[in-house]
């Protein structure tokens, strides 16, 4: 089980252990500073799955936590409160289990 | 190590004294070694994006565009205090949206790390038994300190506007550049001040009031 880890706060954590600014992930995947501080403070939601894959992208994780992280998973799921490691583990076997 | 004095003020029991030397000292040691970590080497002005890496180093949380409206007109800047963890700074959006605001962006992220590494433990010293939260709520007027008589409305807010100033323009980097200018320029109280504004980027107003309190003008 996770902590009560939030889209915006997984985002702003993950980004500060790389030692980089707002402004610079933002220049990196084009948006402005302000609309990444509104992502990672959980006022706004990016509003496409691509955008997702691309904050994933420039941190160098896998789009399937943040999105599982911002609610593109079913509800049942997202209800267990994993974290990355459980997560990533589940997906694993949900794969090799269905061949997606 | 600061002197632990009455408070007057009715906010704590008791209050650090710092001298001035000795918050010049932990604010240039803090910047210097963060610039250090990043680059290998120290190198002035510090750079805008640096110094929201630094805050964030520091705090748990870091708003850079916050609306800070319900706290009045001119609240720019706060701290909250926890019991436990580390504080959360929120600037408000007006200075970071805007590129003619940026000195004042400046200014006002380093009054409130001052806070953050002057104040923290007062509060959690503090905060401890009650287990709330507490706010540090900073003015325009506040954020660089004139004097330690006037332009600060108590000992706090002076303690993180000399703060603000000290990380800006660390004192013996201060020192280089004026001891420079005398060297090439001579005495020209005007050529001096722009001479800081350039070198550490930063306002007239902050420059000036920093070479005062440094006894750098006369």
């Amino acid at each position: 089980m996770s902590k009560n880890v939030s889209f915006g706060s997984f985002i702003a954590e993950t980004r500060k252990s790389k030692n980089q600014s707002q402004k610079e992930l933002a220049t990196q995947i084009n948006i402005s500073p302000q609309y990444l501080n509104d992502i990672e403070h959980d006022k706004r939601f990016p509003s496409s799955p691509q955008l997702i894959e691309q904050i994933a992208a420039a941190l160098e994780i896998g789009p399937d936590y943040l999105s599982y992280l911002a609610g593109r998973i079913p509800e049942e799921v997202k209800d267990q409160k994993l974290d990355q490691a459980t997560f990533q583990k589940a997906m694993l076997a949900f794969r090799k289990a269905t061949g997606k | 190590m600061p002197k632990i004095i009455r408070d007057s003020t009715g906010k704590f029991r008791q209050r650090p004294h710092y001298e001035q030397g000795e918050l010049d000292m932990e604010c240039e040691k803090i910047v210097c070694e963060f610039l250090r970590s990043l680059y290998g080497k120290i190198e002035f002005p510090i750079a805008t994006d640096d110094i929201t890496k630094l805050i964030e180093k520091h705090t748990s949380d870091f708003d850079q565009y916050a609306d800070l409206s319900e706290y009045g007109e001119s609240v720019e800047g706060l701290t909250e205090f926890f019991p436990k963890g580390k504080p959360k700074v929120s600037i408000s959006a007006k200075l970071s949206e805007a590129s003619n605001y940026e000195n004042r962006f400046r200014t006002t992220m380093t009054h409130e790390l001052g806070h953050v590494i002057f104040h923290d433990y007062l509060y959690k010293m503090e905060l401890i038994e009650s287990g709330a939260a507490s706010i540090q709520i900073c003015k325009r007027d506040d954020i660089i300190s004139k004097s330690k008589y006037a332009g600060a409305r108590d000992w706090m807010e002076w303690q993180a506007g000399y703060a603000c100033g000290a990380f800006l323009m660390p004192a013996s980097h201060l020192k280089k550049t004026v001891d420079n200018f005398l060297a090439t320029k001579g005495a020209d109280t005007d050529g001096l001040i722009d001479a800081v504004v350039t070198r550490f980027q930063v306002s007239k107003d902050a420059a000036r009031v920093r070479l005062s309190v440094t006894n750098h003008l006369k």
